[in-house]
């Protein structure tokens, strides 16, 4: 016969999607709880912050910019290292602010694993192009050519080395990256503003209506909110770990991890995870489980704690360390992690709240 | 076979047209993601091309052509929610068809020429979310709903004039049909009748699940005439049989979506050809169970020599070896469903979360090429080759 019993618990997890069911751990005074949770520990600091570290590193660009010493040039790097960190807190909240005008492809261009940006930018300094001179006219050119990453490009060379304020192009390359760095600090500020006003994204996520838009209940605003954090832990995993360790040892290539040109590879997945897990933590998920479902909390924290663990033992910059079998047995160690991560919220915790993940899963045809 | 010649309705153009011009306010904004009616064909020189249905972040609908390198170079509003998108490549025109119960489809020109134009279906049809160009780009032939009479019709529309316009239709010979392929030499049609009777007043609530009976049928595509049809045992009558994609070989392999118990997993995936009978294709023990007895889309690659099925309510994407009929492997997509051939051994896959990916069967792991934030991409993918103007 063709017919096997199956009791998975995706399965499980769709027909929770689709009933309400008295046996969740959540109901709608908790979702409604999860999102603000979120919103106010978690973004609104988590956006301010970012638009801090932007406002340093545009000040700290145009320092390196009129004189590349030593000094300045530690304090940019230093700056340059703090707004990746930054991006990497708020790069997963990939839904609202972020989307509107390409924020968060503005903010840094990723994932990019074809290269866009190191073409795109190969283009405009071969031609010289004026039009990444200034910040207006920046900001109507590809927003590959406008995020951190951008930046990353034309101040770091292939070594690592700090090359911004020197050199035969300094000038256009100085007037390109000051541009973004300016533009950089609008879009963080961009972010925090939307984020902080009560009327605006977040109206959408804490008042949901029926006539609203991307979400309609607090079910809905939760799940927007709590896959965002599953789906960042994916792309971490996937698309940065499982790149760098290649099909092969042979295949490995390090200089696919963000932002390991300038050395800060490790600094940019150290803080994303940081990040996800504090969405998860300040979002309060854990709280609303009973005794016998708490294990999820205490995997989750152990396991988080695991990564942490990981990343601080991992020799950087990991563009020069990533192919060694140590580093490389560590990262494949944290992929592993990290899929029982992504595992554990995306099936466990989603199944014990009632949270039910995908547009297409949900509601295909 | 009933030919009934109707005018097109513009019930939602007004509306539609509002959200055009608002559309190209907010888009206009970011380069990138400019909204001009043309497809910036400077931009996408050399580039692959996909076009997708898609939920915008503000939570209205839409369809969008990006380049292999994920970047969105075209995006329209449509009134509802789309599905699937035809492509006319002779004339470079998308068509995009409302998923049931809707009835409005918007055919879009990328040269810019025309602006897209909205039309429905009759008010007593309903489109599928599917539908075809014939092979000379001048008819569309769209899976449609008589619900009166609880059947389904292949839906044929003119589309070589000014307005699309209705001219005819054929008996899908089934009740609910979904997906439909064009036969390589634009001989016939095959479509897949998914078995499950609704009608709008429902809304998308099945009607006959007890009762259902799905097949695929290949109709000849100038006279409307049953070629062959292909049903499966009475076991698997709740098999609604929904996606499919022809192989290299001409046969089509169809993906289920079964409607009965959900602690049974049945198999889900079939081969047939126009005179080869339906075969269950079985999977590894452990995969079947954790896909939600349910198949989102089905396409094979370049060469017709691996077939993909994507199963977003569990997750992964699974490929078989066309040759020999069997399971090769999966890869974990969460909510991935879109599929289109990218090259000769790999595919695009789209998922509901923004990302577009790489996928090839020889390797367990997909690579993420971007993640537009705030977008869902809907079920289907169309892969449009690489464009130019000239």
């Amino acid at each position: 016969m063709f017919f096997k019993t199956a009791v998975s618990f995706s399965a499980l997890i769709v027909s929770l999607a689709t009933v309400s069911s008295p046996g969740l751990a959540a109901d709608a005074s908790n979702y409604a709880q999860f999102t603000r949770s979120t919103v106010v520990n978690y973004i609104r600091p988590a956006t301010k912050q970012l638009t801090g570290s932007l406002r340093e590193l545009e000040e700290r660009t145009q320092q390196v910019c009129i004189t590349s010493d030593p000094g300045n040039s530690a304090a940019f790097e230093d700056a340059f290292s703090t707004a990746v960190a930054a991006i990497a807190g708020v790069d997963f909240l990939r839904f609202g602010p972020m989307a509107q005008d390409n924020l968060a492809q503005r903010l840094a261009f990723l994932p990019d694993s074809r290269g866009v940006v190191r073409r795109q930018i190969n283009k405009i300094v071969a031609k010289q192009e004026s039009t990444v001179t200034t910040p207006a006219s920046l900001s109507a050119k590809s927003v590959a050519l406008q995020g951190l990453t951008a930046l990353e490009r034309i101040a770091y060379a292939s070594d690592g080395k700090l090359t911004l304020g020197t050199g035969k192009d300094k000038k256009f390359l100085c007037d390109y990256a000051q541009s973004i760095s300016i533009n950089l600090a609008g879009a963080g500020q961009t972010l925090e503003a939307e984020w902080a006003d009560p009327k605006g994204f977040s109206k959408v996520l804490l008042e949901p209506s029926e006539g609203g838009g991307v979400v309609h209940t607090h079910k809905e605003a939760a799940e927007l909110v709590f896959n965002a954090i599953t789906t960042g832990l994916t792309v971490n995993k996937d698309q940065y770990l499982l790149s760098v360790l290649g099909k092969t040892e042979k295949k490995a290539n390090p200089k696919k991890a963000p932002f390991a040109r300038s050395g800060n590879a490790i600094t940019y997945l150290s803080a994303s995870l940081t990040g996800l897990q504090g969405a998860y933590e300040l979002g309060g998920y854990a709280q609303v489980l009973d005794n016998e479902q708490s294990w999820v909390a205490n995997s989750l924290g152990f396991e988080f704690s695991n990564t942490t663990r990981v990343l601080s033992q991992l020799p950087k910059p990991l563009q020069d360390t990533g192919k060694t079998p140590d580093v490389r047995d560590k990262l494949l160690y944290l992929s592993t992690v990290l899929g029982g991560i992504k595992d554990v919220m995306s099936e466990d915790l989603a199944g014990y709240l009632g949270l039910a993940g995908g547009f297409n899963a949900l509601d295909g045809d | 076979m009933r030919w009934t010649a109707t005018k097109p309705i513009s019930l939602s153009k007004r509306q539609f047209l509002v959200g055009l011009a608002a559309s190209g306010a907010v888009l206009n904004t970011s380069a990138s993601l400019a909204f001009a009616n043309s497809l910036p064909f400077s931009e996408a020189e050399d580039l692959q091309l996909f076009a997708s249905a898609l939920r915008t972040p503000t939570g209205g609908y839409g369809i969008a052509v990006f380049s292999e390198d994920g970047e969105i170079l075209y995006q329209i509003p449509l009134p509802d929610r789309g599905h699937a998108i035809a492509y006319d490549s002779k004339h470079m025109r998308l068509l995009s068809f409302a998923r049931r119960p809707e009835n409005f489809a918007v055919l879009a020109d990328l040269t810019g020429k025309r602006e897209p134009i909205v039309f429905t279906s009759p008010a007593d049809r309903h489109f599928y979310g599917h539908g075809v160009f014939s092979k000379d780009s001048r008819l569309a032939f769209a899976p449609e709903n008589d619900f009166k009479n609880a059947r389904g019709v292949i839906g044929i529309y003119d589309v070589s004039g000014e307005q699309p316009v209705r001219i005819g239709e054929f008996e899908s010979y089934g009740v609910g049909p979904h997906d439909l392929l064009l036969s390589p030499d634009g001989s016939h049609l095959v479509v897949a009748n998914g078995g499950i009777q609704t009608h709008p007043d429902n809304g998308r609530e099945k009607l006959n699940l007890a009762s259902m009976k799905p097949s695929v049928a290949f109709i000849d595509i100038a006279t409307g005439d049953l070629l062959a049809q292909h049903t499966l045992e009475a076991g698997l009558h709740q098999l609604s049989l929904r996606h499919m994609s022809f192989d290299g070989n001409g046969d089509v392999w169809v993906g289920g979506q079964f409607q009965g118990p959900k602690d049974t997993t049945p198999p889900l995936m079939v081969h047939l050809g126009r005179d080869k009978a339906a075969t269950l294709l079985d999977m590894p023990d452990g995969v079947s169970e954790g896909l939600g007895n349910y198949v989102g889309s089905v396409e094979m690659n370049r060469h017709g020599d691996v077939i993909a099925a994507s199963c977003p309510r569990g997750g992964k994407i699974l490929y078989w070896d066309v040759e020999r009929r069997s399971f090769i492997g999966f890869q974990q997509v969460t909510d991935g469903c879109g599929l289109a051939p990218l090259d000769v051994g790999s595919f695009a896959i789209s998922d509901g979360n923004g990302a577009i990916r790489y996928g090839d069967a020889s390797y367990e792991v997909t690579e993420i090429i971007s993640q537009n934030a705030g977008i869902s991409w809907d079920n289907h993918l169309t892969a449009l080759g690489i464009l130019s103007k000239t």
